[in-house]
């Protein structure tokens, strides 16, 4: 089925390349173009599209303003094509509170050099977001639907069908990995966690560099614990929810009994900074049977790979299921790969934590 | 990086960035004025941001590198964290004029160069709040860290420092950066820096942040103007949200309402709420949709008379509801505009040729038919000439600018006021009319307003004056350059003439004041004592009034001492179709313009009179000069001075008008101007020839060049 788009954007110029992208793909059509917020949502009303990519920075009526407002009278998957600048950042995470469920640099050298890569990028977005469906998400996290845990059979060893419940003395640390709709996915967990948390938290977010600093600020100031982008030489500790440093790679070492933060500049093979793989690894290795993995929303496979370690070393990993996900990328990745002892709704994962003692 | 020119790519990016310029430019002076106004600065902003955009889409690192600054500087200055003063502005301006030379690069094939270190430097640290040293220190504990002396001085320092790297970086660039930014950067990284900041300001500036993000641009503030283009174009560029802002939400949702209703017209929407008939009139033609359509003109004052029935002849206009996702726009090369404008031509030629011969048919039904082309031409012509209409904004638009370097250059104080920029005509006028009018405003600034202590001294406001306007006069366009400045001195620009061997003392002592202004407009004429590096070189205003003449157009001056000086210039619509008169001479038909026609009236020989050896005619207590154009265009040797039957037609000569014995009077007729051969390319006095109703040959006179040759001699 062919997914249908409305590209907002003031530069025509823009406009007319992101059209050029999206429409060279057979299954995806550009349908219309806004050049502002206010014609945007005349747009939506006409053309009732799929998906929208959206500019933040237009005359009229900017593009935060505009996925408040679309997803007030016509919820619609959006896609926020941003700057990666602490500005940027912190209007993309209040289009992604307003309801966008993804980003994307706007300079598209900054995806890759390889502008075809940057476009193919831009391309399986818009189609993961089409595939999506109309429902979209209404603003503000706390509105998922609650859902029961559905609990596979096929991915789920038979211990885990009885629903242990996790028990702090045995959870060192709570590590979560996540990329497309994280975001709003960690809001909805971070803010049900009380001040005095017993576990130490660390998430390992897909974002740009200058994104989780303001990300990290942001939650510090919605969530009753202490939220910090993670520096070289921190130390895990209750109640403080660390969050890796976007372009970089974190990992974590035992010094005695401290687990120590070390961030490593990325490689220019890595695929995703920061990576999941890589901190989960790290994190096997230095917590061996002391890590409560969770694996949130996100296109791709990151994280499969250091899930299959943390498992070997008898941590457990929870997942998000396909119905609160806003892709269910890496989620599925897990449960394919048999390594998920609980597939749960977000709304439940943030009870279960919450509830952790 | 190769630049290829071919590139489509490229070429849409130099459209719409170029248009983005021309408004940064306006913008930025406008900023000037109103360096607190939140909208402005948004704009620029996101002028800034959409180049850096389209820049990145094509590898131009360079022109990334500059605005990625700018838009930097333009974020602080948006969340009120730096105020923008003088310094600041030359340096702004001074990324403007980067910007362009990258774009002169790109046009010519080349990849731009990066930008002095030195000037990305002094970017960089505007791009930091101007007010971390000041307030910053005091209440938060200084961070530790090698920087922390530094930062506390550094901004000042930086500020301090300004003036003197304004002269460095318009250089070559050779000359050192003061010493303290380069010292910073030594010890303190920008990241540290910036972490320090952002701990000085990071919870007091988030809420703030959040809001100006969301509502930075409200829909309130909006003109109504901006809505239009917007819609008509797709909104295709950054807005100029400066104007007129009394807009309240209901009107402006009511407007958009409105606009929505009509946009199957892209060009003409807007104008049914304004000019019914003429809307209604150029409708059947589909809408023009071309290249710098952004600047969708609205309809110009009806050339023809509108046809109320319009309609009747099946002419039914284009569906207002068109399929909404369609692209509103389309980007034309101005040469195929000029070729439908050509065959336009054509067109009402063989109109006027069937329209005479319908007379003598004497067929009904051939006269409803030519009377159906008739009208279709007329729409057709108007149509295809509004595919051709710009607003004289954009010319208009790069004076703010002007005004303001030449000002600050002289330390004058002048205020420029656009009146009428919306005003349509033809895109080749809109190019042609460019520099006349920098040349005259760049005149108004140094030799119009008067220094501000020698103003204060007149019991004048110490701020001059200018005010640049445009309007619609019938046919024509009237531009007025007019200044409240000192005015000229009728007599000492006479004696001036006579030291410079322009005129002689005869001629000085018959001359009024109204035409020894006129005098500036000679070939070799300066009044300014001191050569300036701004205008006074005496070359100037001789090629300006050539330049205006050849579009037929004229330029007229009145000046009066201690109040002020206006510039008078009117040009046709449009240059492809020219309104004449046609007059028979001697069995020949020829065209005189109808812009310099003035008056015509019946030849009474007895209220003429020979002064000086020339024929006058009085007229309203005056003399004029009256000429017999058949001694002039008929070679046939036999003069006519003494014959009685004729009729004169008034032209104007710059200020002066004379009078033309004609045999007799043909009519008003719309001529397509057609050069003439390389045979009669030397021919003096005539601007080309066009065929007639009867398809006949017309030459078109060309009454400077007459004049100046004939009577000049």
């Amino acid at each position: 089925m062919t997914v249908r788009v409305l590209v907002v954007d003031d530069s025509l110029f823009y406009r007319r390349r992101v059209t050029e992208a999206l429409n060279a793909e057979e299954d995806i059509q550009v349908v219309g173009e806004a050049g502002n917020g206010l014609m945007a949502l005349e747009r939506v009303k006409e053309l009732a599209p799929d998906v929208i990519t959206m500019d933040i920075n237009m005359p009229l009526m900017d593009g935060v303003t505009a996925v408040r407002r679309i997803m007030a009278e016509r919820p619609t998957p959006i896609l926020m094509f941003s700057s990666l600048t602490t500005q940027g950042a912190r209007e993309t995470l209040d289009a992604l509170d307003a309801g966008a469920l993804d980003f994307m640099p706007k300079q598209l050298e900054e995806v890759s050099s390889d502008r075809r890569e940057a476009l193919d990028q831009l391309c399986k977005r818009v189609r993961w977001l089409g595939k999506k469906g109309p429902h979209g998400r209404a603003g503000g996290p706390a509105k998922v639907p609650e859902v029961p845990p559905v609990v596979r059979d096929r991915a789920l060893r038979p211990e885990a069908r009885s629903h242990a419940p996790a028990q702090a003395r045995t959870v060192k640390l709570v590590l979560i990995g996540t990329s497309t709709g994280g975001p709003v996915a960690i809001q909805t967990l971070l803010s049900q966690l009380p001040g005095d948390y017993p576990v130490p938290v660390l998430i390992v977010q897909h974002m740009p560099g200058p994104f989780t600093k303001a990300f990290a600020e942001r939650m510090n100031k919605l969530c009753s614990c202490t939220v910090k982008e993670a520096q070289g030489g921190d130390r895990l500790a209750p109640g403080t929810v660390l969050i890796a440093p976007g372009g970089k790679q974190t990992v974590l070492h035992a010094r005695g009994d401290a687990i120590v933060v070390e961030i490593n500049d990325s490689i220019a093979s890595d695929i995703y900074k920061p990576s999941v793989d890589v901190t989960f690894l790290s994190a096997a290795d230095a917590l061996p049977g002391g890590v409560l993995a969770v694996v949130l929303t996100g296109m791709g496979a990151d994280g499969r790979e250091g899930a299959c370690r943390l498992k070997a070393r008898n941590s457990r990993i929870w997942v998000q299921d396909e119905h609160s996900s806003v892709i269910f990328g890496m989620p599925k990745a897990i449960i394919d790969a048999g390594h998920a002892d609980q597939v749960m709704s977000i709304d439940r994962i943030a009870a279960e934590l919450a509830g952790l003692k | 990086m190769s630049i290829d020119l071919q590139d489509e790519i490229l070429q849409d990016f130099l459209v719409e960035a170029g248009e983005i310029l021309d408004q940064l430019g306006e913008q930025l002076v406008e900023l000037e004025r109103r360096p607190t106004d939140k909208d402005l600065l948004n704009a620029v902003f996101r002028g800034f941001h959409t180049i850096k955009g389209g820049a990145g889409f094509i590898n131009l690192t360079a022109l990334v590198e500059v605005c990625h600054r700018a838009e930097d500087v333009f974020n602080i200055l948006r969340q009120g964290e730096r105020q923008v003063d003088a310094e600041l502005m030359d340096v702004i301006l001074q990324v403007l004029d980067i910007v362009n030379q990258h774009f002169s690069s790109i046009k010519e094939g080349e990849d731009p160069e990066h930008a002095p270190r030195e000037f990305l430097n002094r970017l960089e640290v505007l791009a930091r709040p101007a007010s971390a040293g000041g307030h910053g220190a005091a209440p938060v504990p200084a961070p530790p860290g090698p920087g922390t002396g530094l930062y506390d001085n550094a901004p000042q320092d930086f500020a301090e420092q300004l003036p003197a790297g304004d002269a460095t970086a318009q250089g070559s660039g050779a000359a050192p950066e003061p010493s303290t930014p380069a010292a910073a950067d030594e010890l303190i990284s920008d990241e540290e820096f910036e972490s320090l900041l952002d701990q000085l300001h990071g919870p007091g500036q988030h809420g703030g942040t959040l809001e100006q993000g969301v509502g930075g641009t409200p829909a309130t503030e909006v003109p109504g103007t901006r809505a239009n283009q917007l819609e008509q174009t797709g909104g295709d560029e950054a807005g100029s949200d400066e104007r007129a802002r009394d807009i309240t939400d209901e009107e402006f949702e009511e407007l958009l309402n409105r606009l929505h209703g009509d946009q199957g017209i892209p060009g003409q929407g807007p104008t049914d709420d304004e000019n019914g008939p003429v809307a209604a009139q150029a409708a059947p033609a589909p809408p023009p949709r071309a290249a710098g359509m952004d600047d969708v003109p609205k309809a110009p004052e009806a050339r023809a008379e509108p046809v109320p029935g319009d309609r009747e002849h099946g002419l039914e206009r284009t569906p207002a509801k068109e399929a909404p996702h369609q692209e509103a726009t389309i980007r034309v090369d101005t040469k195929r505009l000029d070729d439908i404008m050509n065959l336009v031509g054509e067109l009402v030629l063989v109109r006027n040729r069937l329209s005479t011969l319908r007379s003598c048919v004497e067929d009904e039904e051939v006269d409803k038919a030519v009377s159906n082309l008739d009208l279709v031409t007329s729409d057709l012509q108007t149509a295809a000439m509004k595919t051709r209409m710009q607003p004289i904004k954009k010319v208009f638009g790069r004076f703010p600018r002007v005004v303001r370097d030449i000002a600050r250059n002289l330390n004058k104080e002048v205020t420029l006021e656009l009146v009428g920029e919306e005003t349509d005509l033809d895109k080749n006028l809109v190019e042609a009319l460019a520099d006349p009018l920098v040349h005259l405003v760049r005149n108004a600034v140094d030799h119009g307003i008067e220094q501000p202590d020698v103003r204060e001294a007149a019991g004048k406001p110490r701020c001059g004056t200018i005010v640049l306007s445009a309007k619609h006069a019938g046919d024509h366009i009237q531009l007025a350059i007019e200044d409240d400045g000192g005015g000229m001195d009728a007599r000492s620009i006479r004696n001036k003439a006579l030291e410079k061997g322009v005129i002689d003392e005869d001629t000085a002592a018959r001359l009024d004041d109204r035409e020894s202004f006129n005098l500036i407009f000679v070939p070799g004429f300066s009044t300014k004592e001191e050569i300036s590096d701004v205008s006074g070189r005496g070359v100037g205003m001789d090629v300006v009034k050539s330049k205006i003449t050849q579009l037929n157009g004229a330029i007229d001056v009145t000046s009066e001492q201690g109040t002020g000086t206006s510039i008078i210039i009117k040009v046709p619509l449009t240059l492809a179709i020219l309104p004449t008169l046609m007059v028979d001479i001697g069995d020949q038909i020829f065209a005189l313009p109808l812009s310099s026609v003035s008056e015509i009236f019946d030849l009474d020989l007895s209220n003429t009179k020979i002064i000086d050896g020339k024929q006058v005619v009085l007229i309203r207590d005056s003399a004029m000069p009256v000429f017999h154009l058949q001694n002039w265009l008929i070679g046939s040797g036999r003069r006519k001075e003494a014959a009685g039957a004729g009729h004169v037609v008034v032209v104007n000569n710059g200020n002066q008008q004379i009078g033309f014995v004609v045999d007799k009077l043909i009519g008003q007729e719309e001529v397509v101007i057609k050069p003439l051969g390389a045979m009669l390319r030397c021919a003096k006095g005539l601007a080309g020839a066009t065929i007639t109703g009867d398809g006949r040959i017309a030459l078109i006179l060309d009454v400077p060049s007459l004049v100046s040759h004939y009577i000049g001699k």
